[in-house]
């Protein structure tokens, strides 16, 4: 699968930033509302993916530093639905460079989906995750980076 | 006391060689290869300070400091050269 | 009666101390990278290890002049610690945070 149509710079950008699909499109929410803060739950029914999932990829998120968690008032008044009390984040590029990179991975994907998706596949394993995963009892193939 | 404390602490070792070695076999990444020499050794060195404590007690002649050091560094120069060397 | 020199047992005691403190060190880098607990819980365990061999000076043995007795409280207790913390970690990475199920 070739990967011509896709600029370095999002090409580095998921090297960096983007271990799965799904914190692929977890950032893509977060991106496109840039307003609006999610909430796990949130995002698990947009994506429709398990809430403990989806806790996983905004955790990922903020601990890259292209999200971050919004103040607890600025949670209250936002809850979308009732009940749903966990922490809420908001898109946070941080500088202009990873916005612009967040920009182009957004055009990316829309128009070269599956490149895209195979370059999120393609990434060398880091070794250092390697080490800390094999303490696992039971393996799990899963590319999402769980954190703790 | 102190012999019991070196059996676990060989238990876990082996645990853990086991798990970094299972990985290794699965993933080829060399960090977990130093990783788990270094845990077996640790694990071999602490059945060494058993041994010192229970089979060779002190009016032995049988001396183990030099054996136990020398793999207590062994294993430790492999977990820090793998560490270094093999975390990209 | 020991035939190897006092100077080698400094040596490969000092050079296991100062490598489990660069394991330590390179841990806690490993932590600050990916924020993952293990690496903390390592991190400690062989900074212990390494402290633990400075307290063999204070293990000499009061009739042989011996360091490093086996049985001695301040030889063991340090490696049950960090050997316990090492254990914790691992049952700790698998008290599942990450969900079961296929995929996302």
């Amino acid at each position: 699968m070739s990967d011509e149509g896709i600029s370095d710079r999002v090409k580095r950008f998921i090297a960096t930033y983007i271990s799965s699909v799904a914190q692929l499109e977890t950032l893509l929410l977060l991106h496109t509302n840039v307003n609006q803060s999610w909430s796990a739950a949130d995002i698990a029914r947009e994506l429709r993916i398990e809430a403990g999932g989806a806790e996983t990829q905004l955790a990922a998120l903020v601990a890259s530093g292209l999200a971050v968690r919004v103040s607890d008032t600025e949670a209250a008044r936002a809850v979308s639905k009732p009940g749903d009390t966990g922490p809420r984040y908001r898109y946070n590029p941080g500088n202009p460079d990873v916005e612009a990179d967040t920009v182009a991975l957004a055009q990316a994907y829309l128009i070269r989906r599956v490149t895209v998706v195979g370059l999120i596949f393609a990434k060398p394993p880091d070794k250092v995750r390697a080490f800390s995963e094999a303490f696992r009892f039971r393996q799990d193939s899963r590319k999402d980076p769980p954190n703790g | 006391m102190g012999e019991v404390v070196y059996i676990l602490c060989a238990l876990t070792s082996m645990m853990c060689a086991v798990l970094l070695g299972r990985a290794f076999y699965r993933t080829r990444a060399s960090i977990l290869l130093w990783s788990t020499l270094c845990f077996c050794l640790l694990a071999v060195n602490n059945i060494l300070l058993y041994l010192d404590l229970v089979v060779f007690p002190p009016p032995s002649p049988v001396d183990l400091r030099l054996p136990r050091g020398l793999v207590y560094l062994a294993a430790l120069m492999l977990l820090v050269f793998g560490l270094i060397w093999d975390s990209d | 009666m020991p035939t190897v020199s006092t100077f080698w047992f400094s040596f490969l005691s000092g050079a296991v101390c100062v490598l489990c403190l660069v394991a330590a060190l390179l841990f806690t880098r490993f932590y600050l990278r990916t924020k993952d607990r293990l690496f903390v819980l390592f991190a400690v365990a062989f900074a212990i290890l390494g402290l633990n061999n400075v307290l063999f000076m204070f293990t000499v043995n009061r009739y042989t002049q011996e360091p490093e007795q086996p049985g001695h409280p301040l030889v063991y207790l340090p490696r049950l610690v960090a050997f316990g913390l090492i254990l914790f970690a691992v049952i700790d990475k698998n008290r599942s945070r990450t969900p079961p199920g296929p995929p996302a």
